[in-house]
């Protein structure tokens, strides 16, 4: 078998005459690379062991045209794409629409051969399957960047704190257990429900199909039962038409719907309904309509004590709350604010710390973030706009917005403890060892952050630990972190 | 008096009609059919079995009927009355054994051309003349004599595109590759039309036998050489009489495939 020329297409060409093989080649080798079959178990064959542009096949191979027939479909059968043109000397249009029928993509009449047609309709289908080829290949590079994408999207679920991880590890669970199961996300505004929800959907049986959203709180009462469930013709006042809701529009798929706790007792009833039996009625309809749609719902409200109050439905509550999901503010897990920082800063750990001023970094890492995630994306937006506006070589706190800036966190009251009668050295050892716990909190812990904090190195900094230890361990007393950084015992005897 | 056309090589039978017309029946003039020229004719009447050169016998009508039905140039009303010694029965058939007083009666009762008629010779496949023309072109070593044409067509054509220059090798180097096979082609083409030729004499294809002997006249002296030239090759248009001698089987294989009610 000769190797296949750099960029000729591969043509196989299945025919009984030996001759016809030989004078094929002649006349095309410089164009094509052939390989030959002369019978049909020999043509499988090679259709396995290689790939080809395009096959030439005799429909009589010594057999009767009806077996050339039957075989068309036996090719394609793994061999969906490639081109088949069949050569024939029978004229009966009879034989050519059954070839073609049964998968066959073009003809040609042998004793009707000439080089130059026979050579256009080559081309004609090579450049289909070149296009095709080019086509399925840009497909699958625009599938593997729309996983990139998926992955680097505008919201991704970042965070590897432990509770992070916690959620993560159960929405996958979740998403991959059932397409049935109602999940009710809660959690302060701004943690990023609404990411959890697409981050479940990604990840579920139905990644595949629809997810719609929809924020349940911003929508007047009356339009929101036709916003979900759609509504036909002459169904309210300004009904000019037939419209589907979310609810249709998400039909095997996923609705996320965001601030729950916001709708009226009678849109709850008719939620529960549809928890219950899967059925909607469009406003106006006297039909039900039967749905395949997962629900995924949110609220910033406390929906327990919302249902004390009378605000939400026990039994909807009950509903929702299948498996519910609390997403922590980001006070509670900074130490995923560095992994947010680096994402829409696009920059490496490495270099993430190399980007801010000490100050300002440690602002960050002290502010309070009420707003949670939105808050601190919507900060370094306004950040790197200042450095550009500022010129300066890293963000620093004349970058930084004004609360973050004035932000003061609580730190331990020195002046109490320093009341108790203690020596001079007690206080000096009291003092640095109250600024490395606060290091210790603002670093996550982490010594060697901490030491940087405190401008000196790990190894100096756990010299001055261990030195205060040393000489005065019950002060440790008050310093969790840095006992448990330092794995430091205090003997209560 | 009407004419009355009539094809046999019966020595036997034709001075009995020629007798028959003469003196009993004088509403018809027999004439023998022109074969070669094929003129017009409004009563045809073929004495069955016809003997061939081989010596065999053969039923001739089908490919007659064939060939009038398909030429224009003939009338519709044109009748065509076999003449055997077989009993069939059927409106264009006379028995010879009980050869009609009036003919007039027969030709009345006669289907035309397209008409509602055929003679059932299907115990006599072998001995019809069609099915040895078929032999002809399908040839017995299930190599049909025009996939053994298709073959020398593709090779003279190679063989030319070396010298039109749309296939980059020299012209020797095509008369190496291909003329081999093709002279050995070519030789099988020629013998079987050389042995099927008794089987054309009583066929209406004296055009095209004509036609197909200037052509294997004008190209057999390419196949005979050991070494063609191409000046040989150009002067000779080897691909234009390829295709001529295609187009005239062609036309002649037209009559030979069978079809609904000849036979």
């Amino acid at each position: 078998m000769s190797d296949r020329k750099k960029g000729t297409a591969k043509i196989l060409l299945i025919d009984d005459e030996n001759a016809f093989h030989n004078q094929l080649r002649f006349a095309y080798e410089s164009d094509y690379n052939f390989e030959s079959a002369r019978n049909f178990k020999l043509a499988l064959h090679l259709l396995s062991k290689h790939d080809f542009d395009l096959i030439l096949l005799d429909l009589d191979l010594g057999d009767g045209f009806e077996n050339g027939l039957d075989r068309i479909p036996l090719i394609r059968e793994n061999n969906p794409d490639i081109p088949i043109v069949v050569i024939t000397n029978d004229h009966s249009r009879d034989s050519i629409v059954k070839a073609v029928n049964n998968g066959a993509n073009d003809f040609i009449y042998k004793k009707e051969y000439e080089k130059e047609e026979w050579k256009k309709k080559f081309e004609k289908h090579l450049k289909t399957r070149r296009l095709e080829q080019q086509n399925a290949a840009l497909k699958e590079e625009n599938k593997q960047l729309n996983q990139k994408l998926q992955k680097l999207e505008a919201v991704p679920f970042l965070g590897e704190s432990p509770k992070i991880q916690e959620i993560k590890k159960s929405l996958v669970f979740l998403a991959k257990e059932s397409e049935k199961i109602t999940i009710l996300i809660t959690g302060e505004t701004g943690v990023g429900k609404e990411v959890a929800a697409r981050y479940f959907h990604s990840h579920s049986l139905r990644k595949n199909r629809p997810f719609q959203e929809i924020n349940l709180a911003p929508i007047q009462e009356s339009l929101l039962e036709s916003t979900l469930f759609g509504h036909t013709k002459g169904g309210f006042t300004g009904a000019i038409d037939n419209r589907q809701g979310y609810f249709q529009q998400a039909n095997g798929g996923i609705l996320f719907l965001d601030e729950i706790g916001e709708i009226s007792i009678d849109l709850q009833i008719k939620l529960l309904r549809f928890l219950e039996n899967k059925k909607i009625r469009a406003v106006g309809s006297e039909e039900d309509i039967i749905l395949d749609v997962q629900i995924v719902a949110a609220t910033n409200r406390n929906l327990e004590e919302e249902v004390k109050i009378g605000n939400f439905r026990s039994d909807f509550y009950q509903r929702l709350k299948v498996f519910p999901v609390e997403i922590p503010p980001l006070r509670e897990r900074k130490e995923d604010i560095p992994l947010i920082l680096e994402h829409y800063l696009a920059l490496s750990s490495r270099n993430l710390k190399a980007a801010f001023s000490k100050t300002a970094y440690g602002k960050i890492l002290d502010y309070d973030w009420p707003g949670n995630v939105r808050e601190l994306i919507n900060s370094i937006n306004y950040m790197r706009i200042r450095k550009g506006i500022n010129q300066c070589d890293k963000i620093d706190e004349s970058c930084l917005p004004i609360e973050i800036l004035d932000f003061k966190p609580e730190t331990p009251n020195l002046e109490e403890v320093i009341i108790e009668t203690l020596s001079f050295d007690e206080t000096t050892a009291l003092t640095e060892l109250s600024q490395i716990e606060q290091a210790l909190s603002k670093g996550f812990n982490r010594k060697g952050i901490a030491a940087d904090l405190l401008n000196m190195s790990a190894d100096n900094l756990r010299y001055r630990v261990l030195k205060h230890y040393g000489q005065f361990p019950y002060l440790l007393d008050r310093f969790p972190r840095i006992r448990k950084a330092y794995k430091l015992v205090i003997n209560q005897s | 008096m009407k004419m009355l056309d009539y094809i046999s090589n019966n020595q036997d039978i034709i001075p009995k009609l020629e007798y028959h017309f003469s003196e009993n029946d004088t509403d018809f003039e027999l004439r023998p059919y022109d074969l070669k020229g094929i003129p017009e004719t409004e009563n045809l009447l073929i004495i069955e079995p016809f003997k061939v050169q081989t010596g065999d016998y053969y039923f001739i009508h089908p490919i007659w009927r064939s060939f009038f039905k398909q030429n224009q140039q003939f009338p519709n009303t044109t009748k065509l009355i076999v003449a055997g010694f077989e009993d069939f029965d059927d409106p264009n058939y006379i028995n010879l054994r009980s050869f009609p007083a009036s003919f007039a009666s027969v030709l009345e009762n006669a289907q035309s051309l397209n008409g509602d008629w055929g003679i059932d010779l299907n115990k006599y496949e072998d001995q019809q003349i069609i099915s040895r023309l078929n032999q002809f072109f399908k040839g017995h070593d299930m190599v049909s004599l025009f996939q053994k044409l298709t073959y020398l067509d593709i090779s003279i054509k190679n063989i030319n595109y070396t010298l039109t220059g749309e296939i980059d090798k020299s012209y020797e180097e095509g008369i190496e590759f291909m003329f081999p096979l093709s002279k050995q082609h070519w030789r099988e083409f020629e013998i079987r039309w050389a042995i099927y030729q008794p089987y054309f004499e009583c066929c209406p294809f004296s055009e095209e036998k004509a036609e197909m002997e200037a052509l294997l006249d004008q190209i057999t002296p390419f196949f005979e050489s050991d070494q063609p030239s191409s000046e040989m090759f150009l002067k000779i248009n080897c691909v234009k009489v390829l295709d001529e001698i295609h187009h005239c089987l062609e036309k002649m294989h037209r009559y030979v495939r069978p079809e609904k009610g000849d036979c």
